[in-house]
């Protein structure tokens, strides 16, 4: 199970500036989705996020320890679901598409 | 505390249906299996799936009782904060494609949205009510360990990194996660802003089937929430003031008051129930509480969105008793759909039902049998 469901928030903020300064370094929305996982998971050591470009922002492919799937995931795809609306946000705030891939 | 029963096509269907009659999240109910559905030749269904649940007593009182406080409560201490994040609140550019069904804007209920343009309508596709994942999403079920259970933990204790130093309690937006330093003086001074010290930590817990209750005092989960959701915003470039009270005593309510939130409520309040979301699963991963219930609400979204819910219900009650009509909403979450249900119920003439499967799960408007 790669990516439950998709994202495809268009650009909240129409800010057309993401390119110039993002770089593919996730910026904003990859320490969010950072922070926000350490947070959930028993071994925040074993997580990582690769970033890459898509066509109209980053996506962030998050993997963590096996034991820890389910932590981010949750019942239902819901804590999934709610780390990418948080991380989407983050990534509005930047007017960056963001997708979060939660890699297994 | 009064047990429900229901039946559905699978055990997670007929939950699904309680959990909507009791208008909670399925962390905060407790079921028992009466009934498995039973399955006949070519997987055709031969009897129904048969569940009662309840909402998880943590106190010895009445769900009526504390949710009428719990609406006093509100209306009385929300009405100073002030306006924001008013392009969220009234944003989503309806489904016109779809004249059967009606969403909260399409009655004018909220703020107007200057640019509910592609913008909202693209983020609104991402939100909870998204119903493009509703297959592959149940199968995670299976590796996630039951929520609201953890038979390992048998005292309340927080484990975890360290919480950080309290600064004065109720600012957020102070830079730096200092995750070394625990600052277990500073909480006394925090415990004076609660009205009800104490707590529910060691009341007695109600009678629960199967699995460890983990009582942790509301004091307690109220400050790890702080922490993570002040850390949060700060990770989110802002600085809004945060501030805590208890609604009543099973509740921690944390309010985020301040200038240009309304990224923290998102479409239809989307990304508040996603943060409010991450904050109860962090409190139940770092406490392993299992008692009370945490609140989360910027700017007063909470109150606003329940205020055009329930009108926006009246207008569409109105309209079924006229047309007899029956007419279904948009997909709503279950505390959502619970108040549009008590909503319609004091109207004569139209009953409400749920129908179909989270997350797409709506109430239909039904003109009452004469």
């Amino acid at each position: 199970m790669s990516s439950l469901g998709e994202d495809h928030a268009d650009r909240v903020d129409a800010d057309d500036d993401w390119d110039d300064h993002g770089e593919v370094d996730g910026g904003r929305a990859k320490s969010v989705l950072l922070f926000v996982t350490r947070q959930l998971v028993d071994d925040p050591g074993a997580i990582q996020v690769d970033t890459s470009e898509t066509r109209n922002g980053i996506k962030l492919s998050l993997r963590v320890a096996a034991g820890d799937m389910g932590k981010v995931i949750g019942r239902r795809g819901r804590v999934a679901q709610s780390i990418r609306s948080v991380v989407r946000a983050a990534g509005a705030k930047d007017g960056v598409d963001v997708l979060v891939d939660i890699v297994d | 505390m009064e047990w429900v029963e229901t039946t559905g096509r699978s055990i997670e269907e007929a939950k699904e249906a309680a959990l909507d009659l009791l208008g909670v999240d399925e962390s905060e109910a407790e079921f028992d299996v009466l009934e498995e559905a039973r399955l006949g030749l070519f997987g055709r269904l031969r009897s129904e799936a048969r569940v009662r649940a309840r909402v998880r007593p943590t106190v010895p009182r009445s769900k009526d009782d504390r949710r009428d406080r719990r609406r006093r409560n509100r209306g009385a201490s929300q009405s100073e904060v002030r306006e924001t994040g008013a392009d969220s609140v009234g944003t989503g550019s309806g489904t016109p494609g779809d004249s059967a069904t009606l969403t909260v804007e399409d009655a004018g209920a909220a703020a107007p949205e200057p640019a509910a343009g592609a913008a909202a309508a693209g983020a609104a596709a991402g939100g909870p009510g998204d119903g493009t994942r509703t297959g592959g999403t149940r199968r995670s079920s299976s590796h996630q360990q039951r929520r609201g259970r953890r038979p390992g933990d048998s005292a309340p204790e927080v484990r975890g990194r360290a919480r950080r130093p309290a600064a004065d309690g109720t600012s957020t937006g102070a830079e730096g996660t200092g995750d070394g330093a625990t600052a277990d003086s500073a909480t006394a001074g925090r415990d004076a802003r609660w009205d009800d010290t104490g707590g529910a930590g060691d009341r007695g817990s109600g009678e629960r089937a199967e699995g460890a209750e983990v009582e942790v005092a509301l004091e307690e989960q109220g400050r790890v929430a702080e922490d993570f959701l002040t850390q949060l915003v700060s990770e989110l470039g802002l600085t809004p003031r945060l501030t805590l009270h208890r609604p009543d005593d099973d509740t921690v309510e944390l309010r985020l008051t301040g200038d240009d939130l309304g990224l923290l409520i998102g479409p239809k309040g989307a990304t508040l129930l996603a943060i409010q979301d991450l904050t109860r699963t962090v409190v139940h991963h770092r406490t392993g509480a299992t008692n009370g219930r945490i609140q989360v609400d910027v700017g007063g979204y909470r109150q606003k969105r329940t205020e055009a819910l329930v009108r926006f219900a009246h207008q569409v009650a109105s309209t079924v008793r006229q047309t007899g009509a029956r007419t279904a909403l948009e997909p709503m979450t279950a505390a959502d759909r619970k108040i549009v249900h008590d909503a319609i119920t004091e109207i004569d003439g139209v009953t409400t039902v749920s129908e179909g499967e989270e997350p797409n799960r709506r109430v239909v408007v039904v003109p009452a049998e004469s």
